[in-house]
């Protein structure tokens, strides 16, 4: 009998293991309606603390609208790709690590967040209820970390593609943190309470989500050294454009 | 491109107003949640999709197909509610040491009860996101007095998303074509190539714009249409 619920499990996990790499953001209807509000208001200054600034940079004269309408499409597109990754499936990278280093947090905060809204509109990635508690984790505290961890280590003069490696990293690795301390903190365990149920959802998503950011870190240092090529030859402006 | 966006254009109930189908959807979340009744989550639930597939006549195969994608989140983390260290009352369990890892009653139930509800949710949602065009729901948003910049930005993402969407696809086919996801490694240098000339399309799509705007008298807002 345990041999046969052990092998079920092992099934269940290895087949639904690839999709839910695919989305990471909690499903529509998961959270229960209290968290779901809790997590929105959370989200909420953030949201306006990045719209005034966007708002006073269109007052300055310089038009950054256009520019983030732009990139907004950009990180759309970019959590569509697919990426090869360690563990055999596809995976998408988020493209938040990327985002914040080169737009600033705030700047991130405000596009995720209308990302994530058409995630769950065009794609039914997320949900529009549950749509605070995943702009919370992968529009707040995923940019602010990859920001953080590239300025705190690009002042030190260490190896620039290993900052940003951890930098992309990290800030995937405090997404996946933050979403299951969401989750178990609305579904703690019927015995263990919360710390239990942490860990439960902590081990789940460390099976899947470690080869992921992984992979995300690779791709993110990848694509910064070829940007960062460009820069040099001069066929983009990045200090101007934003 | 997106099949959601496709049906939302293209379905029977388009022309329906939008803020009856908005309210529709929200009160499909919210009831079965105040209600709190198997019953009625299960009423929600045949309602939405007879109103999806009977009446917007969305091709039955796709829509379930859909509906299967967020299913597996579901169960992976239902499965993680339903196990339960060290309880009481155990229908299943097995040992390690001496930690019970194992499924109660207690938490069987509440995995089937999350079930059914977030399943409901997701009926509602879908029903949402398949007979309402984007633009009617930002239209909406817009009489809901959100603030006129996120509006705008919205409209903006929207409408960039294709392009690149466009642009990632001829570049993948190009790629595909000279062999560039034939193993791993070279599949990630692609990747990285690919995502590399999206992001100088962004400043190259910018100028342009601005141009094009410039010769329109643009004046720092973008006029909606309605």
């Amino acid at each position: 009998m345990k041999k046969k619920f052990l092998m079920w499990i092992a099934l269940i996990v290895l087949v639904a293991t690839p999709q839910v790499a695919q989305a990471m953001h909690i499903m529509e209807g998961f959270l229960p309606l209290k968290w779901a509000i809790v997590w929105s208001v959370l989200t909420l200054p953030f949201l306006v603390i990045g719209l005034k600034k966007v708002g006073k940079g269109l007052r300055e004269g310089q038009d950054h609208k256009m520019m983030l309408g732009l990139v907004g499409g950009f990180v759309f597109v970019l959590s569509a790709l697919k990426i090869p990754s360690v563990t055999g499936s596809c995976s998408h990278p988020t493209g938040v690590g990327l985002g914040a280093i080169l737009f600033g947090p705030m700047t991130m905060t405000v596009i995720g967040t209308i990302v994530l809204l058409f995630q769950a509109l065009l794609l039914a990635h997320g949900g529009i209820t549950t749509l605070g508690a995943n702009a919370f984790s992968m529009a707040v505290v995923g940019p602010f970390v990859s920001f953080g961890i590239y300025k705190l280590l690009s002042k030190g003069g260490k190896n620039k593609g290993f900052t940003v490696f951890l930098a992309a990293s990290l800030g995937d690795l405090a997404t996946y943190i933050v979403t299951s301390i969401q989750l178990s903190l609305a579904f703690p365990d019927t015995t263990g309470g919360i710390i239990v149920s942490f860990t439960k959802f902590l081990s789940v998503f460390a099976v899947t989500q470690l080869p992921l950011a992984i992979v995300e870190g690779i791709v993110t240092v990848m694509v910064f050294n070829l940007i960062q090529e460009y820069r040099k030859e001069g066929v983009i402006k990045l200090e101007e454009s934003i | 491109m997106l099949l959601i966006d496709r049906y939302a254009y293209t379905n029977r109930l388009k022309d329906c107003s939008p803020q009856v189908k908005i309210l529709l959807s929200c009160g499909g979340i919210a009831i079965p949640r105040l209600i709190n009744n198997y019953y009625f989550d299960l009423f929600t639930i045949v309602f939405m999709a007879v109103l999806v597939l009977g009446i917007a006549k969305i091709p039955v195969r796709s829509y379930f197909k859909m509906l299967i994608l967020p299913l597996s989140f579901l169960l992976l983390s239902i499965m993680t509610i339903v196990v339960s260290v060290n309880g009481y009352n155990y229908l299943y369990y097995f040992q390690v040491r001496n930690i019970c890892i194992g499924i109660t009653t207690e938490s069987l139930y509440k995995g089937a009860r999350l079930f059914i509800t977030v399943l409901s949710s997701l009926t509602s949602v879908y029903f949402l996101i398949l007979t309402t065009p984007i633009m009617d729901i930002i239209r909406a948003l817009k009489k809901l007095k959100v603030p006129n910049l996120l509006i705008e930005l919205m409209v903006l993402i929207y409408r960039s998303i294709f392009i690149f969407i466009e642009e990632a696809n001829n570049i993948y086919l190009a790629q595909t074509m000279k062999f560039g996801y034939e193993n791993k490694r070279i599949a990630l240098r692609s990747t990285a190539l690919l995502i590399r000339n999206l992001f100088t399309r962004v400043f190259i799509k910018h100028n342009e714009m601005n141009i094009s705007l410039e010769c329109k008298l643009y004046d720092g807002e973008f006029k909606l249409g309605d």
